[in-house]
Order: structure tokens, then sequence, then C-alpha cells
């Protein structure tokens, strides 16, 4: 009899103490984010003798590997990227759906009922210059609620622009760091050995990146960590190419500046087809009934806005005002401000804030002081021909519309929740620390452990007993 | 499928979330009393309660328009009823006044009561209701008959050097209140569609009566002539005032069919926007039960793992 068996033993006590500093690296690890399992894989070496019988020469820590598909991550990838597109939509549409505020007791609905009521009480009281008044005030209000919905969207869709930058910003701090880690990783495996925690972190780098913009993760033959987005590298190795956010469009619907994506020291105009930026720039641009954004409503409002200062200008300005403090009653009165008409700038005109008696309800010319015209011309304001039916129901379909798009948002925002967390349970089921797995380990290779260092007390008293026969 | 330690508290945590969610959106169903608070949750309804207020306000306004409309026909009515009850005794007088058995003085009083039945249909064609002149056509401003020094004018024009042409003009006038959607009422009155205007105007008339019955040489042709023409404008009177008593037993009518509409539109519009309280308590409790069962087996199970178990 050999002597190996004290190597053996001592091959079996290494691997166990390896193997239970694995466990209790995970065991620390379970609540880190990102981290993956690790597993200590060992194989039986072979025994020396040649030729001979032999026992085999204990075990080998071959490597410590990390339970992680590769398939899952890219999976995960492509889903998180379009799950942060939609989520951002998703957000941004209840914001502009909380814009408006319907249906309440205050939105622009409501309003244009009042006003529709306030102009009908003053018909039947055109003589009477406090019914004038209040329908001045009405129409002040409902401008008011115009303004205030459109400055509310224009400054919503400069925090979009904002969150574009900022999101460039992310977008190329990860870079960086992949590109650190990429470098790092590189230089910790030139021994052939695994740099699992490196690893790790460039996941967790990758996938956070793939919520920002939709890319397309891989590792060449050459051992080179390659990144694209739709066809163009981000980075490859040490190799980056970053994005740059320009201020230098204008919206033509809102007026704001916007912001546009270059590559970085180019003139290329960067168009990522997913991800969070994707989202935020469909919401800021989206001027159609296809894709709904900002400029889209806004239209909407600046269409309903110069519907009804046209409509009400022509009619006021058929019929004849009141004569009052020395003015005579005169025709093509403005009821609102008819230049450049949009729902940031409609206005009740002058002569009307001036006073009510602008109002041209009559279709008579009203000599001297006599205040006693007919209603007749004011009467197309409110009966069923008059454009406020029109804008109402106009109004209706928008919200309507809305509605159906916010809801759309949220339902498809809610399913790709569901698929990527789907994928992420698959993938965290893979790579997760399950506690209970550890113990089972730990139990495992402390059993072993403790296996071996009896053989080699086993031994120890066989090399006594030999010692002793010998002496 | 292997679940993980943090896997198990994720999913723990993301149910117990969506419970949570449910439980705030049934808490405010149930509080405001409503099924929906934005209209995305439910597109289709939240437009349809938008269209049903909308429809809602033009009701409340017709039936404004009507209640207003309904005070003036009345008045117009009222005012009618008295100025029939002024002719009549004009026509009473008269009749006593062709009777030989009353003497110069008796016809004088007689005069005074014609006078004063003058007086009294004038005052009562400037009737206002409100600020509101019921006479006065489109002019509901200011007082519609007047007397300028001698002359009886409607709205600042002489009653009776009245042309035909203008008379039309002013009695053509209207002045409608909505009372539906394609439906209105005309409420327009001008006093000279009770007094007439030019030469036979009934004020000319009462006056030429008044000093026919003052007249000690009166005589009893002119006085027959006139109780013919009294009687002409009380005829005309009290068929234009049962028109009225028509326009209002209309309006009545519409009144009725307009409040039905407002109970039906509110009764669509509760089953629109309204829960069904029952129901939504029900199912809030459902939700609360599932809720504190998830937390009572969640709080038990992510306590232990096998640690605890491992002496």
């Amino acid at each position: 009899m050999g002597f190996d068996s004290l190597s053996i033993a001592k091959s079996g006590l290494l691997a166990s103490q390896m193997a239970l500093d694995v466990t209790s690296n995970n065991i620390s690890n379970s609540n880190t984010e990102g981290y993956t399992k690790q597993r200590v894989e060992l194989s039986a070496k072979p025994g020396t003798n040649t030729g001979q019988v032999s026992a085999g020469g204990g075990v080998d820590i071959e490597e410590i590997t990390q339970t992680r598909s590769k398939y899952l991550d890219i999976q995960f990838r492509d889903e998180s990227s379009t799950n942060s597109e939609l989520f951002a939509k998703s957000d941004v549409m209840d914001n502009i759906e909380s814009i408006f505020g319907e249906p309440s007791d205050s939105g622009l609905s409501e309003n244009l009922s009042s006003f529709f009521t306030a102009l009908e009480d003053m018909a039947y009281n055109a003589q009477d210059l406090s019914f004038r008044e209040i329908v001045v005030q009405t129409a002040e209000t409902l401008t008011d609620t115009f303004h205030s919905i459109a400055s509310k969207l224009l400054d919503y869709q400069q925090d979009i622009d904002d969150s574009i930058s900022l999101t460039v910003d992310d977008i190329n701090s990860n870079i960086d760091e992949i590109q650190n880690l990429n470098d790092a990783i590189k230089k910790a495996e030139l021994n052939g050995t695994t740099a699992n925690e490196l690893r790790d972190s460039r996941n967790l780098a990758v996938d956070q990146l793939s919520q920002l913009i939709d890319i397309d993760a891989f590792e060449t033959e050459e051992g080179n960590f390659v990144i694209n987005t739709a066809g163009t590298t981000l980075i490859n190795g040490t190799f980056t190419n970053k994005l740059q956010a320009v201020v230098d469009g204008t919206d033509s619907v809102t007026g704001n500046n916007t912001t546009t994506l270059y590559w970085e020291g180019t003139s290329t105009e960067a168009n990522p087809s997913s991800g969070a930026i994707r989202g935020y720039l469909d919401v800021r641009d989206g001027d159609s009934s296809t894709e709904q954004g900002i400029p889209y409503y806004l239209s909407k409002l600046n269409d309903m806005a110069s519907a009804l200062v046209e409509s009400f200008n022509t009619i006021n300005n058929a019929g004849y005002t009141v004569p009052y403090d020395g003015n005579v009653s005169v025709q093509d009165v403005d009821f609102f401000d008819s230049e450049n008409v949009t729902a940031m700038n409609i206005t009740v005109s002058d002569d009307l804030s001036d006073s009510g008696w602008n109002i041209a309800m009559s279709s008579i010319y009203l000599e001297g002081d006599m205040n006693w015209g007919n209603s007749i011309n004011g009467q197309a304001f409110f009966d069923g021909s008059s454009s406020l039916v029109d804008l109402q129901e106009y109004y209706q379909d928008t919200i309507a519309e809305m509605a159906t798009n916010v809801s759309e948002a949220s339902s498809k925002s809610a399913n790709q929740q569901e698929m990527t967390d789907f994928i992420e349970m698959q993938k965290l089921s893979l790579s997760e620390v399950s506690i209970d797995e550890e113990m089972i380990n730990m139990v495992k290779y402390q059993q072993s452990y403790n296996a071996s260092a009896k053989l080699i007390t086993v031994i120890d008293e066989m090399m006594s007993t030999l010692i002793n026969m010998v002496g | 499928m292997r679940i993980s330690s943090s896997m198990m508290n994720r999913q723990f945590l993301s149910n117990l979330d969506s419970l949570y969610n449910t439980m705030s959106k049934q808490q405010t169903q149930v509080s405001t009393g409503k099924a929906f608070q934005t209209a995305s949750e439910d597109p289709i309804n939240a437009v349809k309660s938008m269209d049903i207020n909308a429809e809602l306000n033009r009701v409340e306004q017709y039936e404004n328009n009507m209640d207003e409309a309904e005070t003036i026909l009345n008045g117009q009515e009222e005012a009618m009823g008295t100025i029939t009850d002024s002719l009549s005794e004009v026509m009473e007088v008269i009749q006593q006044g062709l009777n030989s058995t009353y003497n110069d003085t008796n016809k004088e009083s007689f005069a005074q009561v014609v006078d004063a039945a003058k007086e009294n249909i004038i005052d009562f064609l400037n009737t206002d209701y409100g600020g509101k002149y019921l006479f006065g056509g489109w002019n509901t401003s200011s007082a519609p008959l007047d007397n300028e020094s001698g002359t009886y004018t409607f709205n600042g024009s002489s009653i009776e050097g009245m042309t035909d042409v203008e008379a039309e003009g002013f009695m053509s006038q209207e002045f409608k209140y909505r009372t539906g959607n394609s439906t209105d009422v005309d409420v327009a009155m001008s006093a000279i569609d009770i007094t007439g205007s030019g030469g036979d105007n009934l004020i000319s008339l009462l006056e030429s009566i008044s000093e026919e019955l003052n007249n000690p040489s009166g005589d009893n042709d002119n006085l027959n002539e006139y109780l013919e023409k009294t009687t002409d404008f009380f005829d005309d009177i009290t068929v234009k005032r049962s028109a009225i008593g028509a326009k209002m037993s209309g309006l009545e009518l519409l009144q009725d069919q307009n409040t039905a509409d407002s109970i039906s539109l509110q009764n669509l519009l509760s089953q629109v926007e309204d829960i069904d309280i029952e129901e939504a308590l029900i199912a809030y409790q459902t939700t609360q039960i599932s809720y504190q069962a998830a937390m009572s087996v969640g709080s038990s199970l992510i306590q232990q793992s096998l640690v605890d178990f491992i002496g």
C-alpha cells in the first residue's frame, strides 16, 4: 500500500473547502442584484501509477462556473427593450389623460357646456348687460381652460425632451461602464480563468442598457464582447460609439425646441427602434392617429380653438352691437381675436372684454341708445346649427380616441410586463441563489470535508502502526 | 421549475401589490360610487357619460327656458284677462249710456269708468315681470306704451300715426325660447296686437267713447258704432287670449316630455357611470379576504428556510 491516500484525502479536503467557499459566497450574495449562482465543477483525478491497478488520484477542482443561459439573456433583453418602450409610452399617455382630466366638473367639456348655457341665457335677456358680461366671463374661463391644457401639454413635451437627453446620458454612461468591464474582464481572464463577478456586473449593465435602447449583445470567438443597436455598433471590446443629444429641432405643432439624436461626432442621426428612448421619441413627436403623441393632441385642441374662433367671429360679424358710451351700433366686431389662433393664445377680443354690449345678438341696427334689438343673430351661437355642438362632439371624439389609446397603451404595457416578468423568472430560476439548496450543499460538503479529515486521521494511525512495528 | 429564495419574496410582493391595486381601485369605486375615474378605464362609457351630461345640460336649459316662457305667457294671459274685463265694463256703460233713463251726470260718471278702463288697459299693457315688459315685442327693457304730449306711442312710434306696414313689422317680431333641440315657442306680443294701430286703435276708441259720453248732445248712433267696435276688440282679444292659452297647454305637454327626457337621461347616466354598490362591496370583500390570506401564508412562508432546521 502506498500513501497516495494522504494526497487523495488532501485533495478531498481542498475540494470541500473550495465548495464551502463557493457556497458561502452564494449565500452572501443571495440578495445581490445580478449575481449568478456559482458551482464548483469537480472531476476525478486519474491515479499516478501507470500500468498497475490504481485507485485514482483524488479530486480535481476544474473550475467555478455560473449557471446562466445565454439564450434567456438574449430573450430577456429583447423583451425588456420593448417593455421599457411600452412602459414609457403608457406612462406618458396616462399623464396626457390627466392633463385633459376628463370626465370632470372643470374640464373643457364642462366649460363648453357652461358657455352654451350662458349664451342661451343671454339671448333671452339680451337687454340686460349683466347677462352679457357673464357670457364674456364664461368665454374667458373657456379660453383659460384651453390655455391651461395647451401649456401643460407644451411643458410636458419639454419634460419628455429632457428625459430624452437624460436617457442618452444614461446610455452613454452604460456604454462606458460596459467598456471598462470589457477591459477588466479581458485582463482578469488572461490566465484562462473566468472572471465570474465581473461578468455578472457586465450582464447587469447590459440588462440595464437593454431597457434604454434595443440591443443585440454577443461575444465573438476571439472573446470580444460586442453590442449592436439596429445594425450600428455601440461597443466592440474597448471600442465605443456613443450617442449625442443635440437641441437643434423645433416641433412644428408646439413650437418647442427638440432634441435630435446623433452618433457622437457625426451628423448621422441615430434612430433607435425600441427601448425607453424610442417610447419617449414617439410620444414627443407623434402627430398622427396611428402614432398619437403630444403634437397630435395639441393639434386637435388647436383645431377646436380655431374652429370656435372662426364660427363665433362669423356670427358676431354679421350682427349689430348695442350702442353704449357714445359708441354706435356696428357690425364686423370680432368675438375672439382672430390672429393666428391656437389653443395656447385664443383670447376674447378687446371689444368684448371692453363691454358685453359688443356681443352682436341683434340682426337689426340699433339707433340712439336703444338696447333692445332682437336676439335673432345671436341665436346661431347656441341653436341646433351651432358650431358649439360640433365642437362638443369633436372634443368627445378626441377624448374617446385618447382614452382608447391610453387603455390600449396600458394593456399593451401590462402584457409586455407579464411576458418580461415570465422570462425574467425563468432566468432567475436558473441563476438566483436558493438558500435551501445552499444549505443542502453546505451539509454535503461539510460531511465530505469531515470524511476526508477522518481519512487523514486513519492514515496517520496506519503510519504510526507501521513506524511502531519497524521501531 | 427551480425557485430561488428571492424569487419567492418577489412573487409574494408582486401578488400583494396587484391585490393591493385591485383593492385600491375597488375602494375608490365604492367611495365615489362611480365605476370609473378616468376615461381610459372605460373609454366607451366615459364618452357616453360626457354625451349624456351635455344632453342633460341642454334638457335643463330647455326646462329653464320653458319655465320662463310660461311665466311670460301667464303674465300676458292674465293681463289680457284684465283687459277684457275692462272692456266688458266699457261695453256695459255704453249700453247704459244708450239707455235714455240716465242723465248727463250719470253719463259723465260713465265716461270716468271708460277713462279708468283706458288707464287700466295701458297699465296692463305696460306690465313687467322681473323687469321684462310683456307687450313690447322685441323690446322687453322699457315700457312699450308711453304718452308723449298727448300722443300715445308704442316703442317710440305714434300708435295713431302708424302705417299698417310699420304695425305689421312690430307685430311680426318674434321672441323665441328654445323648448327642445328643434322646437321653440314664440312669446313676443306687441301692445299694438291688442290695441291695433292707425285711426282705429283701441286707445283712440276709448277716448272717443269717453268724449261722446261727456258730450251733452251726444249721439246714440255714434255710441252704437263704438259699442260695435268695442265688441270687436273684445272678441279679438278673447281669441288672442285663447291662442295664448293653447300655447300654454302646448308648453305644458313639452314640459312633461322634457321632464320625462331628463329622468330617462339620468337613469341612463346612472347605468353608465354608477356602480352596483352591493356587487362592488362583495367584490371588495372578496379581494380583502384574498389579501389577508396571501399575507398570512406569505408571512409564514418567507420566515422559514432550511437554516431553521439544521442543528
